[in-house]
């Protein structure tokens, strides 16, 4: 298994459980309710999306036999982004950070964005019809 | 890895790209960003595109590629099902999407019946697909 995909597959594993601990919490004290949107984020961005970018970066067919899953540095790119920016979307999203608000929501999103293109960019060319 | 799993996991990619860019926008505009104002209802369609259009269609695609073939052609069982079941995703991705947005009901069951019976479809192919070693 690559080391990215380790790294995938632990860090998925982390939200998994912060996402159901969430889930516990909130319905213990109904007035952490607003959590609700991190809670969905943390279980499909960072739990189900991180499992499958690191599984379809090992498994998905090989680029070519000199590059064999592509580009690394984009998939290196994809983890890193979303990474920082669901950590950046927990801090911000369900808190008030004052005037750090804005720009702490802007960067994350901005994160998310970039983890889903530079994942397509490593994916798309490996997939090729026999 | 056959075509149809390739048009699937193609489609699956477009629609993460097209859900984060929704999705990315839906959140900078909690950060401030002023937004037209259709955009503001767009969360139905982000996560239908995101749910079903990426995570589901790429499930598809990667159970139709790997799942153990038949001995006998067509290997991967009939084609017609899954061709149907590609186009009905899709198609049942933007109409259950855009129903909210567009204040269409009819628009919205109209894409869930879609979505239904393009998994119905792929289930009915693949089920035959899921056995033992050696069978």
């Amino acid at each position: 298994m690559p080391r990215v995909t380790r790294y995938f597959l632990r860090c998925a594993m982390v939200f998994l459980v912060l996402a159901f601990a969430l889930g516990v919490a909130m319905r213990l004290d109904p007035d952490l309710r607003f959590l609700w949107p991190t809670y969905l984020h943390v279980l499909v961005v960072g739990w189900l999306t991180q499992l499958i970018f690191g599984v379809a970066f090992w498994l998905f067919p090989r680029a070519s036999r000199e590059r064999m899953r592509g580009h690394e540095g984009l998939i290196w790119l994809s983890f890193s982004a979303l990474n920082a920016g669901l950590l950046l979307r927990i801090v911000g999203e369900p808190f008030d950070l004052g005037a750090a608000d804005g720009p702490v929501l802007l960067v994350s999103a901005a994160c998310h964005l970039v983890a889903a293109l530079s994942f397509i960019a490593n994916v798309w060319p490996r997939l090729k019809a026999r | 890895m056959p075509g149809p799993a390739v048009f699937f996991v193609r489609a699956a990619l477009m629609h993460l790209a097209a859900g984060s860019v929704l999705g990315a926008l839906l959140l900078a505009a909690k950060g401030g960003l002023a937004l037209p104002a259709l955009l503001y209802r767009a969360w139905p369609l982000h996560s239908e595109i995101m749910l079903v259009g990426w995570a589901v269609q790429l499930a598809v695609g990667v159970a139709y590629w790997i799942l153990p073939k038949h001995s006998q052609p067509p290997v991967r069982g009939p084609l017609w099902p899954v061709v149907t079941a590609a186009v009905l995703i899709n198609a049942g991705v933007a109409t259950a999407g855009l129903g909210p947005l567009l204040d269409l009901p009819p628009l919205t069951l109209s894409g869930r019946v879609a979505e239904a019976v393009a998994v119905a479809l792929f289930a009915g192919t693949a089920w035959p697909r899921v056995k033992a070693f050696g069978r």
